[in-house]
């Protein structure tokens, strides 16, 4: 091989690189550039969401992890903008499908929840509502967003009965003329035929009919075979799955662009939970959506996801895809819940446990907000907030260990009793 | 038809609570001290006479027997002859007619109160801790804390003296005349014989009094929607509502407001209780001639009659609508089934 050839291929590689790059940033779909969601309540400000980054790619499954209150909810509900006062988004950008949503107004907004970006709770009993039928709920999303396609729908239904009821009037007519020679019994079976005719004639539809007519294709999509029943039911009528298959019918409807779960499957027993995994899985790639899942279940993490976002106490502290973090987690947090999955190759070992408690965020530790609760904890830690650096491709971590200006900094030595206190919940 | 046997159910259980308050009244009236055959003579009498009137009105048997006379003519509607007012009227016509006028003006004020009151309720919610809210809230407070009697004698000095727009005293014009008795209400029986203008002039002079009597379970319901649809407003289904991309009303009116409403309903059809004895003062306020008149009367001359048969119909009025409070409930709620 020639030097020549060598550096052709070389040259060919960078090409493709590039090119692979500008296919990336077309697919993006949703991009969150420091996004604060500030909580100001009267103990203080809750610095809820602090400052968090992070890319949605479509067709993408982004799993966002961490513990209960570390800001993952109210991310999710940033992006629709559904963060309730004394919640406001103080600062960052949400860039979806190159349109900053913070700056649309309330009424554009409106049509972009539920439409192409949708979201799945944690609790499919409370978030459905106790006194609406489940059928209606689903219609209203077609109801809200799709109404031409519905009148659509409709003017065909229509012009279907209309020539229904245009060959009735010309039976009728026809009786009318014939009356007087037919005989008796020949009047009766034509009167049959009128009426036979008229109870083949629907009501008119009108748009809720073809919303429920949708609603109800679109409960079959997520596997519930007596759709038509299930229409008429309560909430409460319906199992916790059910519930569940119903609020995703209720995200899938419009085929949306991004599909937010929260939780989907904390509510729900392992059966259930895994019926309800496949299931995204399948729809996901069935309409081509782009899921954020929310959990803090790493089992599902590992199982549905591309690409891992792990956040702690309102920050991103690890960003890199699936494979990568699993097989190789570096921040000292994910490495503390990765240790933390019980298995059984590890049966003899004790299980790694991340001491201390969430911290208060109100008041946040300084520097590193894990940095009480870390074990690789360096003297720099508690002084400066780490940076969100790339150290690899397309591997975003926040921690000092990893940041070249603070290679020099020592290593903090842990007091016995700071350690045991810290142990103590 | 399940819907017709759980009225039926209800209907059963509501007997024994029926059955209580006649008992109880029937009894604890008897421990009044006065006598109502001395009330009946006057002043003058011999012992001919009050032995013959004692019989005449059942008194010389023993009590347990008066009772079962008693609860058997309470189902024929021979409720006695009063021996204080109207003396020898039949308690049944004297009772209905009054009774039916204190029952428009509480049933009228409860409907407009639960009306006025959810609505602002709602807006007071939607509203938390602006203006309109502090308002809303505020003028309720006055209006549960002023005590009617007194809210009527304003309302009637600014309303009717002041500013003369209302009638201040009585039920009708004098000299319009009235229907003739069919089913002793006004309304029905004005349009029953077809004198539309006595229901306007009857509606025309019950406006202030229904008003003042409405004020007493308005800030009850105004706080009971206010609370409730707070509470609602933060469910999580409200969330995926919004979430759905409803319209803010839409959220409120179709999502929220028949979730809030479960709770209300019951604190109104409690709060009727409250509400009739206001109607009690009220009527005495405005002079309407109603039953309020009639029990203080009854009380004071032992008039065991008319004070039984005003319980009973008080005990029977409320019990009702709560019975409509129950259905309306289950209306509204689909998980109560009956």
């Amino acid at each position: 091989m020639t030097l020549t050839e060598k550096k052709e291929i070389i040259e060919e590689n960078r090409k493709n690189q590039m090119k692979s790059a500008i296919k990336e940033d077309s697919n993006l779909l949703l991009q969150v550039k420091n996004l604060k969601t500030y909580f100001y309540t009267e103990e203080g400000i809750v610095k809820a969401v602090d400052g968090v980054s992070f890319n949605i790619y479509k067709n993408e499954v982004l799993g966002l992890v961490g513990e209960t209150g570390c800001g993952k909810s109210v991310t999710a509900l940033s992006i629709l903008r559904l963060v309730r006062s004394p919640g406001r988004i103080i600062e960052g950008s949400i860039e979806f499908n190159n349109i900053n949503m913070l700056e649309l107004s309330e009424e554009e907004m409106r049509s972009h929840r539920g439409n192409d970006i949708t979201m799945i709770f944690q609790d499919p009993l409370n978030s459905l509502n106790p006194v609406i039928l489940a059928g209606d709920q689903v219609a209203e999303v077609f109801l809200l967003h799709q109404e031409e396609e519905l009148n659509k729908i409709l003017d065909v239904h229509l012009l279907e009965r209309d020539k229904l009821v245009q060959e009735l009037k010309e039976l009728k007519k026809e009786f009318k003329e014939n009356k007087e020679q037919l005989s008796e019994t020949e009047k009766e079976e034509f009167k049959v035929k009128i009426k036979d005719f008229k109870k083949k004639i629907p009501k008119a539809p009108n748009l809720k009919d073809v919303a429920l007519e949708k609603a109800e294709q679109i409960i079959k999509e997520v596997g519930i075979a007596d759709a038509k029943q299930i229409l008429k039911r309560y909430p409460h009528e319906l199992s916790g799955g059910m519930r569940q298959r119903i609020m995703i019918a209720m995200g899938l409807s419009c085929t949306p662009l991004l599909l937010i779960a929260d939780e989907p499957t904390t509510a729900l027993d392992v059966t259930i939970q895994a019926q309800i995994l496949d299931l995204m899985k399948n729809l996901q790639k069935k309409f081509d959506t782009s899921i954020l899942m929310i959990t803090h279940d790493l089992g599902i993490i590992a199982e549905l996801s591309d690409r891992v976002a792990v956040m702690y106490s309102g920050n991103i502290v690890e960003y890199a895809t699936a494979e990568d973090l699993f097989k190789n987690p570096r921040h000292p947090y994910t490495q503390g819940l990765i240790g933390a999955i019980p298995s059984v190759e590890k049966k003899d070992k004790k299980l790694t446990v991340i001491r201390g408690m969430v911290p208060n965020l109100i008041y946040p530790p300084s520097g590193c907000r894990f940095h009480p609760r870390c074990t690789e904890r360096l003297e720099i830690c508690d002084k400066i907030k780490p940076r969100f650096l790339e150290i690899d491709d397309r591997y975003f971590i926040a921690c000092h260990l990893f940041d070249p200006e603070y290679k020099e900094s020592p290593k903090y030595q842990w007091d016995e009793t700071e350690i045991k206190e810290s142990y103590k919940v | 038809m399940s819907l017709i046997k759980y009225i039926a159910r209800r209907f059963i259980a509501l007997l024994p609570v029926l059955f209580g308050v006649v008992t109880l009244t029937f009894f604890l009236s008897r421990l009044m001290p006065g006598d109502p055959v001395l009330a009946f003579l006057g002043d003058r009498w011999t012992t001919e006479q009050y032995n013959y009137q004692l019989h005449r009105l059942g008194l010389d048997k023993p009590i347990i027997e008066q009772y079962v006379i008693y609860l058997g003519d309470l189902f024929t509607g021979q409720w006695g002859i009063s021996v204080s007012i109207n003396r020898g009227q039949p308690v049944w016509d004297l009772v209905l007619e009054r009774f039916t006028r204190t029952f428009d003006i509480a049933i009228l004020a409860i409907i407009i109160s639960s009306i006025v009151g959810i609505k602002t309720g709602i807006i007071s919610a939607t509203n938390r801790n602006k203006p309109k809210d502090t308002i809303f809230r505020g003028m309720a407070l006055i209006g549960v804390a002023i005590p009617v009697f007194w809210m009527g004698m304003i309302l009637r000095y600014i309303f009717s003296y002041l500013i003369p727009i209302f009638p201040g005293l009585n039920y009708k014009n004098p000299g319009i005349g009235d229907p003739p008795i069919i089913t002793h209400f006004r309304v029905i029986d004005s349009i029953l014989s077809g004198q539309i203008y006595l229901i306007i002039d009857y509606l025309y002079h019950l406006i202030l009094p229904v008003f003042c009597l409405s004020f007493i379970t308005l800030a009850g319901v105004v706080r009971q929607t206010r609370s409730s649809m707070l509470e609602v407003l933060e469910q999580d289904y409200v969330r995926t509502a919004r979430a759905k991309g409803c319209k803010e009303e839409d959220v409120i009116n179709i999502h929220a407001r028949k979730n809030a409403m479960i709770p209300t309903v019951t604190v109104i059809g409690m709060s009727f209780g409250y509400l009739l004895g206001g109607a009690i003062l009220t009527e005495t306020t405005f002079n309407l001639n109603g039953v309020g008149a009639l029990v203080m009367i009854a009380i004071r001359n032992t008039d065991y009659w008319v004070l039984n048969a005003v319980v009973f119909c008080i005990t029977l009025t409320f019990v009702m609508v709560n019975l409509g409070a129950d259905l309306i409930y289950g209306l509204i709620d689909p998980r109560i089934r009956y």
